[in-house]
This record gives structure tokens, C-alpha cells and sequence, in this order.
């Protein structure tokens, strides 16, 4: 650390300029208590001293080189980007961030507001209020935009290269949306985001969805993610999904070994060996994605063992096909004597502790927010399983329950061994168990 | 010059730099900005590492690193190590707590959300577990007078160190004058006087309230506390205390920190550019494999080797061969740089979360087995609880383990069918040491079949 000298001490040399004379008839406690006082009389009075406002690194509009104002107010419209076509329901949330203007500063605290977009793709925001303002800088103003199905957006920072973004502007601003390609990393696009609870609040769905999918990457040595390109101006053809490192790692996440064992060691302690598991040769289509487990009882027969295979879709259209496919498949030939269909299974699949879902409006900085229908019914929805299939091989002695979750566009199929699972009620049970870590 | 006129000109100084320090402040610096640089890679450093398996596995949040969680400051235990606490502690320490978090950034994803209750004094913080870990990395810097404990030079092991020519209290004053200390501090004699803890002894020290120890008692409490609501709140304690670690860890990617320069940390703008060019959305997700190592285990490893082993590895070590001279680490190899430290960043989560037991409950011979899947142990403590369907747990057994090589059984425990009547779960927990002597906290669940639970045959 350099040495600081005493003789350019910023605080002596101010000193040394008020009179030696005043120095000595004015008490040090009095100097100082004035100047407390004072400074606490322009802290306390908003209209002595107005707060500070840090210059907006944006244009005021796209078209001027005027720069525009981190107090707001904002409008614009969101479009696609492929298309140019404009993207109604997207949430745009806007959040102003105050420090203390230090050298090295500190968070004083922030204000956020948020909004959806019109039929047009328009929004507007208003001002920061004059209620919110702080005695503080104001440091820095983001927006936000958020859609189910598509990347989104920041106002500072372009998300596939993470480069400083210029184009953003206060007013008439046009924000482009990409729509979220298959095998893109759904963890880091909501990374990336940020933007508080207002968004996280409507991707309670992308959530789940990131959650299994850094559940599929299993250990992190090999699962790198798919590093940024650089961006072009036009929609970048997509690349296929990436294969996961371990084909087994989210099956194997949802019915975990220690299950099997654990139902399986019933009068003494029985071993497992955890296979991966081919699909089903029916096609899924290059948007879908598939995990499959096989846990093997080692020196039992196979009606000792259990088989979990996921396959992910990327709507629920893709996946309802699939699903008549498959329960086609399943019930033909039939060698099954019992189907049951039910609409909603019983099984414990919300969480009883902080809920999942929560509706749009419900939060103070989304309270003046025009609540989105769409992300509502989203929101508000629980998980619920659009189709089940219950069947029983008496044959094979195998328990199979498959299960069609259209929202999440998921689709499940456990089978378990008549030795694994000798009733209805163990195959139920490690079923809930798979569905509960949903 | 007399003690009168000495403590005049002190206090009057004071008053000055109160008044005239907003105006003589140049606004342009700033070592790796906590709100963005340093939160962005510890978000990429969690996603690369093997944190969100691990609130999988041993918490059961299957959400992992997107688990909303909930901290009610209002249940906030006192840590202090008095033997009698006292209110005015636990008082102190939750309206820090509250005040460090209500100042942060909505707009970067990591404040919490604020839930209000008319009944309780503080509202209920909620979000996301990795929400919780960027975090604590940028409250890590709050008060700013924890900087100083955030240095490192390789060649000396040493913090930050005062010049032989400058006084402590006219680094006190230029502290006041550079926003890192306030008066207050100046006229209680606790501002910065141009030391502090090197950033190795500032990650276990017992003053570090969100350092090593503090995470190893919020994680004990996340598994052994009664209720749901207290592990809850005990695991984002730990998670912020993983934050915290991070964030020292993290500025020693910045060169300023590991030539002990205080003055290049706050009036250098080489970070501001890379704040400026990455913010915390633009820090470039991890790229390759961690170094090697892991999650395997080394032959050697402590967490001070992470910042420097005295072989030139270690991030601070790293970091001060590279940068030579500092500008290339915040331009042209900012790059280069950020990786590197996200990397380290990365390293240090798998480490605080090292280790994998498995549970296997055989009914037959009314018999826990546990067995050590990952990173051999020295001797410790079991600790084995079983919760019922509503949530609570309760200590059923404790016992002392031997040195276990990974992959072997760590303890066989019994447990006879009849203590598990009304058992949903039971959960393991294991503390004492890793085989290199470092403390060491390894937890496990299992789901109990239904049967069990009922307490059927």
C-alpha cells in the first residue's frame, strides 16, 4: 500500500484555510456538532438536497442522440425477433437500483414496477414514483422481459454473447424476443434474466424445467454448457439438442437407487446395479429429449427390477402425440389384463411447504402490473397429470403406471417387477416417489 | 503541538471530512463490483458445480439450486460465543442482516423478496437457494470495512499492510474520505487503519460472522433443528455464508488484491471496466471441466490451498502471475481472468460440499447401513434422526465413527423396527474431520417405504 502523505491530506489542507483566530475562538465540539447538524438537515429534507441521478447509459429514443433519463418514464413495443412480429402477454419489468455514490458503493436499496404487454406488443411504464425516490443515487435502471417459450430480455446485456447491449432506448424502444431453440440451457437463460420475484413468480414452469435439467447433467466435469456464439442479427440456425453426459442422470434423479434397494430389502439387504435403458422404438422427434434407468438386482431374476424412462418434449402438442402412440403401443397386443384411465392421480405432487405457484399480480412490485391471463392460468395451475395408464402383465409379473403431464410436456412410464412390487400398493408408492421430486 | 490542539484539528478533521468527503470523492472506481462482477460468477461457478446435486441428495430439495427457501429473520439465532446471549446481539445482528439484504439490486435476480407480516417485526425473506449464495457474495462487501480482510499477497501469506511512513489514523481519515470506513468508525477507533486479516485467516475466522464457522454451524442446524422452518432458515444462512466465502475468494482474481494496494483497489477503474463490459449478466459460463481434482479427491487439500498452496496454485498465487502488469487482467485478459477465478469459485463450492454417504435400511436385521460414497473421513460423530410425515425431527442415535477410505461402510447403526413406527425419513449426519485433518460435515436422507413408516411387517 502506497504511503499516504500527511502534507496533501485533503482534510489539513481544509483545516489550515479556516483562520487561526476562528480556530481558536470556535470550540472543536461546536464545529463539528454544526456540521452534523447541517448535514443531517439536507439528509433529512428532501427539497435541500435532491437526489442524485447517474447518466442513463441509453438513448432517449432509438433515432436521437439524446440520452435518456434513468427516472423513466419507459415505452416500447416487444416483437419477435425472427419474425418482427409483435409478442403480446410478455411480462417487462422495471427495476430501479439507488447506492450511496461511494467510491466503493453500496446498495441502498431498489424500486421495481412491472407490466405486460398489450395485443400490440406495446408497454409502457411510468416514472419512477416521486415516493420511491431515495436520498441516494439512483445508480442504474433494467428492464426486463419475460415469455414462456422465449429467451428473454435484458436491457443492459445481450444474452447470447453477454455483450453490453446499445440499443435499448427510454422511448419507442423495440425489443426483440428469440424463441427458446431445443437444447438451449434453460438454467442459464433464467440466470442470465434475473429481474426478481415478478419473473420468477411467472416461470414457476421454467424452473422445474431448468431444476431437471441440472438434475440431467449428473456430475459437472463433463456437462459443459453450450458456450455463447456470437450474435448475428438474423435467427442463427439451431443445433439438435446436446446428448446428455449420462443418459441415465435425470431418470436415475427421479427414482434414485436407494429407493429400489430400499423397497427391495424387504428380509435381507438386496443390491442394485444401475443400467441405462433404450427407448422405445417409436419416434420422439428431434424436439424431445429422453432419459431411461434400469436398476438390475444383482443375482435375482428380472422381476426383481425396476425401469423409469422420461421423455421431455418441448410443448404439450408434440407430447400428446406421443402419448396416443405410446398408449397405442402399450395396449396393443394386449397382453395387459386391466387398464384403468384416471384424469388426476392422487398422488402427492404439490408441495405442502411454499408453494410453487403464485399468481402474477400478487406481489407489491407486480400490484400495479396488468395481470398477464395467460401467465396466470399458468401460474395458478398445479401439477397435474393429464393422462395415467395402469397396467399389469400377470405373465411377467410387472406393474407398469405411465403418466402424461401435458403442461410440462413430460411423459413417465415405470415399470417394476412382480418381486420388486407384489402389489399395486409398493409400485403406487415408489410411483409418488418419482412424482414428488417433480 | 499540545494534546488539546492535536485532539482539536482530530475532530475538527472529522466534521471536514464528513461535510467536504461527497465533493473530494472522485466516482470512478472499485475493484470487481460485488452487485455485479463478483455475483455474476458466483452464479456461473454454482451452476458449474456439483451444488445443486447436493441440495438434491442431502436436503431434499429437488429443485436444487431453484428451490425457493424461506429465512425469517425473526427466528434468527445469536451465533455470539458468549455463554449467556443476549437480546441486544441477536438484535444487532438481524437488523445488519436486514439492512445488508434490503440494499441489494432486485433487477440482477438476487434480492429477496420481502414478505410482510403484520404480526412479526421483520418480514419473511424468500428466494431461490442459488439466489441466496449470489447474495451473500455481495453482502460480503457490506459494510465496506470488510475489504480489508480481503487481501492476500502469494510471496508472504500476509494481508493487507500498512506503509512504514503512513500513521493508522491517517489511513483512518482516508479511509473516511474514500467511503470505506464512516465517521462513526473514525471516532470509535474502527476504521480502517490500512491492516486487516490476510483472506486465508479471514475464511475461518471466528470474527468472520459468515465465514467457515458459520457455515458449518447453519449447515449442522439445516439438518439436526426440530422443525422445517428452522432447517429452512438454517440452510440459507449457510448458503450465505457460502456467498460470503465466494466473494473473498473471488476478489482475489482481481490483481489489486494480491499486492495488498489498497490504494489501486479504490482508485484504480481496471475493475470498473470489467463491471462495465460484464456487468453480472454478461460473465461467460463455464467452459471446461473443473481442474483437476474433482470432484475426485487430490492427494492434499486445504482451503487456504485454494488462494495459495505455496506451489504457485491457488487463485491469489495464479492471479499475481498472470497479471503482470494489472491493466492485462482487467482488458484484454479480462476474459482469461474471470474464468480462471470462476473456476476457483467453483472449486471451493464442490469443496464446502465435498463428500456423498448412501442409506441403505435393511427391516430384516433392524439395521441403518451408511455408506461412505465419496472423500474418505477421518473420526467423527453420527448423528441419525428420523422425521415423521409432518416434518420434525428428532435425534434417535449418536455414535462415534473410525477413519473411513471412500467406498467403504462408514457405520452400521441399529434401529429397531419399533423406534420407526410413524418414521417417514430418516436422515444421517456426520461431523468431525476429512482425512486431511479439515472440518468436515457430510449429510444424507432416506425415504422410508410406506410400510416401514406404518410400522407393518
Amino acid at each position: 500500500m502506497k504511503a499516504i502523505d500527511r502534507r496533501r491530506s485533503r482534510p489539513a489542507r481544509a483545516l489550515s484555510l479556516i483562520p487561526e483566530r476562528a480556530r481558536r475562538l470556535v470550540p472543536a465540539w461546536l464545529l463539528s456538532s454544526g456540521a452534523l447538524l447541517l448535514l443531517g438537515c439536507l439528509r433529512s429534507t428532501g427539497d435541500l438536497s435532491p437526489a442524485a441521478v447517474a447518466r442513463a447509459p441509453f438513448r432517449l429514443r432509438p433515432d436521437t442522440t439524446h440520452w435518456g433519463s434513468l427516472l423513466g418514464p419507459f415505452d416500447g413495443q416487444v416483437v419477435e425477433r425472427a419474425s418482427g412480429s409483435p409478442v403480446s402477454g410478455a411480462l417487462v419489468v422495471g427495476t430501479w437500483f439507488f447506492n450511496d455514490g461511494e467510491l466503493w458503493p453500496t446498495g441502498i436499496g431498489s424500486y421495481s414496477s412491472s407490466t405486460t404487454t398489450s395485443g400490440d406488443g406495446l408497454y409502457a411504464l411510468p416514472g419512477l414514483p416521486s415516493r420511491e425516490r431515495r436520498l441516494a443515487l439512483l445508480r442504474r435502471f433494467t428492464l426486463v422481459v419475460y415469455k414462456a417459450g422465449f429467451v428473454g430480455y435484458r436491457s443492459d446485456f445481450h444474452e447470447d454473447d453477454g455483450a453490453l447491449r446499445h440499443d435499448f432506448a427510454q422511448h419507442t424502444a423495440k425489443l426483440p424476443l428469440e424463441r427458446l431453440a431445443p437444447g438451449e440451457s434453460l438454467a442459464q437463460k433464467l440466470v442470465f434474466l434475473g429481474g426478481g420475484q415478478s419473473v420468477l413468480h411467472s416461470a414457476q414452469a421454467d424452473l422445474i424445467a431448468a431444476a431437471m435439467e441440472l438434475a440431467e447433467r449428473d456430475a459437472p466435469p463433463g456437462a459443459a454448457p453450450k458456450p455463447r456464439q456470437p450474435r448475428v442479427d438474423s435467427l442463427p440456425a439451431k443445433s439438435p439438442p446436446a446428448p446428455s453426459s449420462d443418459p441415465t442422470a435425470f431418470a436415475a434423479q427421479l427414482l434414485t437407487l436407494s429407493d429400489v434397494e430400499q423397497i427391495a430389502s424387504v428380509s435381507e439387504a438386496k443390491l442394485y446395479r444401475k443400467d441405462a435403458l433404450p427407448q422405445r422404438s417409436l419416434a420422439v422427434g428431434p424436439s424431445a429429449s429422453y432419459a431411461g434407468v434400469h436398476y438390475r438386482g444383482q443375482g435375482q431374476p428380472e422381476t426383481a427390477d425396476a425401469t423409469l424412462r422420461v421423455y421431455r418434449f418441448s410443448n404439450g402438442q408434440d407430447s400428446q402425440a406421443f402419448w396416443l402412440r405410446l398408449r397405442t403401443a402399450l395396449l396393443v397386443p394386449p397382453i395387459k389384463d386391466q387398464t384403468t384411465s384416471l384424469p388426476v392421480l392422487t398422488a402427492p405432487v404439490t408441495r405442502p411447504d411454499l408453494p410453487l405457484v403464485f399468481p402474477v399480480a400478487a406481489t407489491p412490485q407486480a400490484a400495479s402490473a396488468t395481470p398477464d391471463p395467460g401467465a396466470q392460468r399458468m401460474a395458478q395451475a398445479p401439477l397435474v397429470l393429464t393422462e395415467t395408464l395402469r397396467l399389469l402383465d400377470p405373465n411377467q409379473r410387472t406393474h407398469a403406471t405411465v403418466a402424461h403431464i401435458r403442461s410440462h410436456g413430460l411423459i413417465l412410464e415405470f415399470l417394476c417387477g412382480g418381486d420388486l412390487c407384489p402389489s399395486d400398493r409398493v409400485a403406487a408408492e415408489l410411483f409418488g416417489r418419482i412424482l414428488g421430486r417433480l | 503541538m499540545t494534546s488539546v490542539s492535536i485532539r482539536t484539528r482530530f475532530v475538527s478533521c472529522a466534521a471536514l471530512v464528513l461535510c467536504l468527503g461527497p465533493v473530494l470523492v472522485p466516482r470512478s472506481a472499485g475493484a470487481f463490483a460485488p452487485d455485479t462482477t463478483v455475483a455474476g460468477v458466483v452464479e456461473q461457478a454454482a451452476l458449474g458445480s456439483r451444488l445443486h446435486q447436493r441440495l438434491v441428495q442431502r436436503l431434499g430439495h429437488s429443485l436444487g439450486l431453484f428451490e425457493p427457501l424461506r429465512l425469517d429473520l425473526n427466528q434468527l439465532p445469536d451465533l455470539s460465543q458468549a455463554t449467556t446471549p443476549t437480546p441486544s446481539v441477536r438484535t444487532a445482528r438481524v437488523h445488519a442482516l436486514y439492512g445488508r439484504l434490503s440494499g441489494l439490486d432486485v433487477g440482477q435476480g438476487y434480492a429477496p423478496e420481502w414478505v410482510r407480516t403484520e404480526s412479526l417485526a421483520f418480514p419473511v425473506a424468500r428466494q431461490h437457494a442459488l439466489g441466496w449464495v449470489a447474495a451473500g457474495a455481495v453482502i460480503e462487501f457490506s459494510p465496506t470495512a470488510r475489504l480489508r480482510h480481503h487481501f492476500f499477497t502469494p510471496q508472504t501469506g500476509l494481508g493487507l499492510r500498512r506503509g512504514t511512513e503512513q500513521s493508522a489514523l491517517d489511513a483512518s481519515i482516508w479511509a473516511v474520505q474514500q467511503g470505506v470506513s464512516s465517521t462513526r468508525d473514525l471516532l470509535t477507533g474502527t476504521a480502517v487503519d490500512g491492516t486487516g486479516m490476510s483472506a486465508a485467516e479471514w475464511l475461518v475466522s471466528p470474527e468472520n460472522d459468515q465465514g467457515l464457522q458459520a457455515f458449518l454451524q447453519s449447515y449442522e442446524r439445516a439438518v439436526l433443528a426440530g422443525l422445517p422452518a428452522e432447517r429452512q432458515g438454517a440452510l440459507v444462512e449457510a448458503l450465505l455464508s457460502v456467498g460470503s466465502m465466494l466473494g473473498t475468494l473471488i476478489q482475489l482474481g482481481d490483481p489489486a488484491f494480491v499486492r495488498g494496494d489498497l490504494d489501486a483497489v479504490l482508485l484504480s477503474d481496471g475493475a470498473r471496466r470489467v463491471s462495465a463490459r460484464f456487468g453480472r449478466a454478461g460473465i461467460p459460463p463455464m467452459s471446461k471441466p473443473s481442474p483437476a481434482g474433482f470432484p475426485a479427491e487430490p492427494a492434499s487439500l486445504r482451503l487456504s490451498d485454494l488462494i495459495s498452496d505455496g506451489k504457485g496454485g491457488g487463485l491469489a498465487a495464479q492471479t499475481e502471475q498472470i497479471c503482470r502488469p494489472a491493466v492485462v487482467c482487467y482488458v484484454r485478459e479480462a476474459e482469461a481472468q474471470i474464468k480462471l477465478t470462476t473456476q476457483y469459485a467453483r472449486r471451493l463450492l464442490d469443496y464446502l460440499f465435498r463428500g456423498a454417504l448412501r442409506l441403505v435400511y435393511n427391516p430384516a436385521q433392524d439395521q441403518l447401513l451408511v455408506q461412505l460414497d465419496e472423500w474418505a473421513l477421518g473420526s467423527g460423530h453420527l448423528t441419525v434422526l428420523a422425521e415423521t410425515p409432518d416434518g420434525t425431527r428428532r435425534t434417535v442415535r449418536i455414535q462415534s465413527t473410525p477413519p473411513t477410505l471412500a467406498g467403504s461402510e462408514l457405520a452400521t447403526v441399529a434401529l429397531p423396527k419399533g423406534e420407526l413406527v410413524g418414521v417417514q425419513r430418516l436422515v444421517v449426519l456426520y461431523k468431525g474431520r476429512d482425512r486431511h485433518g479439515q472440518p468436515h460435515l457430510v449429510s444424507s436422507e432416506l425415504m422410508l417405504r410406506l410400510g416401514q413408516a406404518a410400522g407393518a411387517p
